[in-house]
């Protein structure tokens, strides 16, 4: 028995030790919002991908209308992550509103080191289980080379990914591996001051001949899948589900044509940003307002969709302005817009 | 699932568990149980052919209990290797193949090229059936038994090649649970997995970064050299360390296993290097091959004429000679038929070779210099040359192409200018690189192998398992939380082909 205590009591300590160097070594992920600061009331959430969390700033939100939320996106997050995600978010915090971007019906399983963020901020449930086995390690959009070194090992052990990071420690960049553009996050909105000037005037919501190229413009089955389980959840809940595209130069008419159509199937607002009339009212920049080439904005641009989404919000009878009610969370929305405008108005890029 | 794998790991735990829950008469059929579930985990499209091939072992090895007919034992012979040829080439048969073996299930040729373990498979179901042919041993009579020892699932992959009578009457004996046993076998495969992952991978690098993969390297002259040592060291860590994580994993279990390595590079000639160097391959290629022949009729009829002819030394060189060419050309074609593997073992049997014609004449000058024989000058020297000698086989068994790989090794003469020590060019690419690995593994990769040599040579006067269990509590656990948390830190694994062995492809 002594013998048996003492190796229970070896492999005790050397477990306390590798979750040591698991969370030295894990990549901090505070970029996301920090939902313990904002409550456990909000009035909605964001979900899905790179092109919400470069143009969706909460903190213009609060400073146009009062609302409160967060944006829980990650680059190319596919649909079962955004399930998971809300899955878990909701156990902890109420909400009015969930959007969720049109862009990841683009994706069937994302990019697994990207998913491993999801997964990283996640506590280890059964609903995280479910996710790593759903997730699975032969999925086609797996097989990419950089990507190898995650399965469903390095979902559950992150330590797996990352225990090369030991290099990190000399170098003096372990603390964050999100420096640089991901350094100034504000309730889950990526912000940075890069510029794209658009040689040409590109033509919003192109056809896919006008654009070029082959792309898919129908909803797959597994996206179809998760998105029911998504709604059904919203529906459990009692929140609100808005599809969203926010506007894109790569968002073709046949794309939005496919997911306008779905929504009115599925009983679902759509918020189509790439249309006419609402890219008229933002009157968007294309030699300051964009970020790259892509779907993403800098900060000026981002202001201006979050200006719109806040009018939009506000059409919307659920919502009130937290700040005429004066509760406690004003004092944290002021401090992050103070913080925000800091950065803003200083020269760091 | 292969054996660097935390799935291995969590395997590996089940199965302990319940073998030792079960009463120890019924522990052969645990260890069955997990051998043929561990073989549906990595090949299920090959568990029919692995039963066919056992129930020819046992058959075969059933009949020459009474049957002595040399031709059975030919037949044997040519089935099974049939079978490992058919298996192990099947992608050179082209699509055609699947449509014919598709009677055997899920048989894919172009996803199943080299079956898992065929080849080790195949000696040691050969071993068996000859030591019964011989009267060694008695036929088993229980053809579970028979499967069981063909597919003791640790060394099923790259062996050791174990023999009927060491491993079965282990197996059918059983274990009562021993913590000795346990954390002993716990600390070999440690040590296993220390040297594939946090040496042999930084040597793989090297090797490739030294060699250009053998498709036009930047380095020349010295580098070269150092390169075909780099090779060495890195079949001998990868291999080793796999032996290491299959003989600790048995011993966990309870059943001890034939050790295949014993610091080879100590060796003071060709013939003792190949007794510490993959050492059961040596030991069934001597029992089986070296000793069918010189023991057969034919050789003895030979002898006989040769003695008339050169004498009774020179024909017993002779069939020596024809005897270790037998050797090697089973060596080559076992590990596959490809030029670079014929090559190696041309090389090896040369260095043999010689080593037999020269006998006479060394004999003659260490009794003329006999102080000389005893001296450590002369000791290192005879270690220095059988490195020297033992390493260029290992880069021969390694290089993929036999064109490229003597081109690379010719760049030693023609271009003998030794440069690039470190390719400053790399820090546009995010840094310094020494010998294509970064200045920290670079660090790692010195430090681990001074570590290596520092424990194998303790190891070799005392085993490093009893020195630990004898020291200290604190000491103890301090050294082997460091060596966990090294492996774990400093290990290349996550992806990719690191974490898959050389010798899992034959």
């Amino acid at each position: 028995m002594k013998k048996l205590g003492k190796a229970v009591l070896f492999c005790l300590i050397l477990t306390l030790l590798l979750a040591l160097f698991n969370k030295i070594l894990m990549p901090d992920t505070q970029f996301r919002a920090d939902t313990k600061e904002l409550g456990s009331e909000v009035d909605y959430i964001f979900l899905g991908t790179s092109n919400v969390f470069y143009c969706v700033n909460p903190v213009i939100i609060w400073n146009e209308k009062g609302y409160t939320g967060y944006d829980l996106s990650l680059e190319q997050a596919p649909l079962i992550v955004s399930f998971y995600q809300l899955k878990e978010e909701l156990k902890k915090v109420r909400t009015k509103t969930v959007f969720l971007d049109c862009a990841a019906f683009e994706y069937n399983y994302g990019i697994p080191s990207m998913n491993q963020l999801a997964l990283d901020k996640m506590p280890f449930s059964r609903d995280k289980l479910k996710l790593i086995h759903e997730l699975g390690e032969d999925d086609a959009d797996h097989h990419v080379a950089a990507e190898q070194t995650y399965n469903k090992i390095s979902y559950l052990i992150p330590l797996y990914s990352f225990h090369e990071r030991w290099k990190e420690i000399f170098e003096g960049t372990l603390k964050s591996r999100y420096h640089g553009k991901y350094e100034h996050t504000f309730a889950g909105y990526v912000a940075n001051k890069d510029h794209y000037v658009f040689k040409k005037d590109y033509r919003w919501l192109p056809t896919m001949e006008e654009f070029g190229g082959v792309y898919e413009t129908t909803i797959t089955p597994v996206n179809r899948e998760w998105f029911e389980k998504i709604r059904n959840l919203c529906e459990a809940k009692g929140v609100e589900l808005v599809l969203i595209k926010t506007p894109s130069k790569g968002w073709l008419v046949e794309m939005s044509n496919s997911l306008k159509a779905f929504a009115k199937e599925e009983g679902v607002e759509y918020l189509e940003m790439n249309d006419e009339n609402v890219i008229t009212a933002l009157s968007l920049d294309e030699q300051n307002d964009f970020c790259d080439t892509s779907s993403h904005f800098n900060i000026y641009g981002t202001e201006k969709i979050s200006r719109y989404l806040a009018a939009y919000m506000e059409k919307k009878a659920s919502y009130t302005d937290q700040r005429i009610q004066g509760t406690g969370i004003n004092a944290y929305w002021n401090q992050l817009y103070e913080t925000y405008l800091d950065y803003k108005n200083s020269d760091t890029e | 699932m292969g054996l660097v794998s935390v799935w291995f790991l969590i395997f590996m735990a089940a199965v302990t568990l319940v073998y030792y829950l079960v009463p120890q008469k019924g522990q052969w059929i645990v260890l069955l149980l997990a051998s043929l579930s561990f073989y549906g985990l990595c090949a299920k499209g090959f568990l029919v052919c692995l039963l066919l091939f056992a129930v020819i072992v046992y058959l075969f090895a059933k009949r020459f209990e009474t049957d002595k007919k040399p031709l059975l034992v030919l037949l044997e012979i040519i089935l099974l290797i049939a079978l490992v040829i058919v298996l192990k080439y099947a992608g050179w048969f082209g699509s055609g193949l699947e449509g014919a073996l598709g009677w055997l299930g899920s048989f894919h040729a172009a996803k199943y090229i080299v079956p898992l373990g065929i080849s080790y498979i195949m000696l040691m179901g050969l071993g068996y059936s000859l030591d019964v042919y011989r009267g060694t041993i008695h036929a088993e009579g229980n053809f579970l038994k028979v499967l069981g020892f063909l597919v003791f699932f640790p060394a099923l992959t790259q062996g050791p090649i174990n023999r009927f009578a060491d491993l079965v009457p282990q197996m059918e004996q059983g274990n009562r649970f021993r913590y000795e046993t346990l954390v002993f076998g716990v600390q070999r495969m440690l040590w296993g997995f220390f040297k594939k992952l946090v040496i042999a991978g930084r040597l793989g690098l090297v090797m490739t970064e030294l060699t250009g993969g053998w498709k036009g390297s930047a380095y020349s002259g010295i580098y070269v050299f150092l390169a075909v040592i780099v090779c060495s060291f890195y079949l001998f860590m990868d291999f080793s360390g796999c032996m290491d994580i299959v003989i600790g994993a048995a011993e966990i279990l309870g059943i001890k296993l034939p050790e295949n390595f014993d610091h080879p590079y100590l060796a003071e000639n060709m013939p003792q290097f190949w007794r510490k160097w993959h050492i059961t391959l040596g030991a069934w290629l001597r029992d089986y091959v070296l000793y069918s022949f010189t023991m057969s009729g034919a050789a003895k009829k030979m002898n006989r004429s040769l003695r008339e002819k050169i004498g009774r030394r020179g024909a017993s060189s002779v069939i020596s000679i024809i005897g270790v060419l037998f050797v090697w050309l089973v060596f080559g074609l076992w590990h596959g038929i490809a030029a670079n593997f014929l090559i190696a073992a041309a090389y090896y049997a040369l260095t043999i070779i010689v080593g037999i014609l020269i006998e006479a004449p060394v004999k003659k000058f260490h009794a003329r210099f006999p102080r000389l024989n005893g001296s450590i000058g002369f000791q290192i020297f005879r270690v220095v040359r059988t490195f020297v000698l033992s390493i260029q086989g290992a880069y021969l068994m390694l290089i993929p192409n036999v064109k490229s790989g003597f081109a690379y090794l010719l760049s030693f003469f023609t271009h003998p200018t030794a440069q690039l020590v470190i390719k400053t060019e790399g820090e546009l690419a995010g840094g310094i690189r020494i010998l294509g690995l970064d200045p920290y593994d670079f660090v790692v990769l010195i430090l681990s192998f001074v570590f290596w040599v520092v424990v194998s040579l303790l190891h070799r006067k005392k085993d490093v398992r009893l020195r630990l269990s004898g020291m200290h509590i604190v000491p103890r656990w301090v050294i082997l939380f460091a060596v966990v948390i090294a492996t774990v830190l400093f290990g290349l694994y996550g992806g990719g082909d690191l974490a898959s062995f050389i010798y899992q492809g034959f």
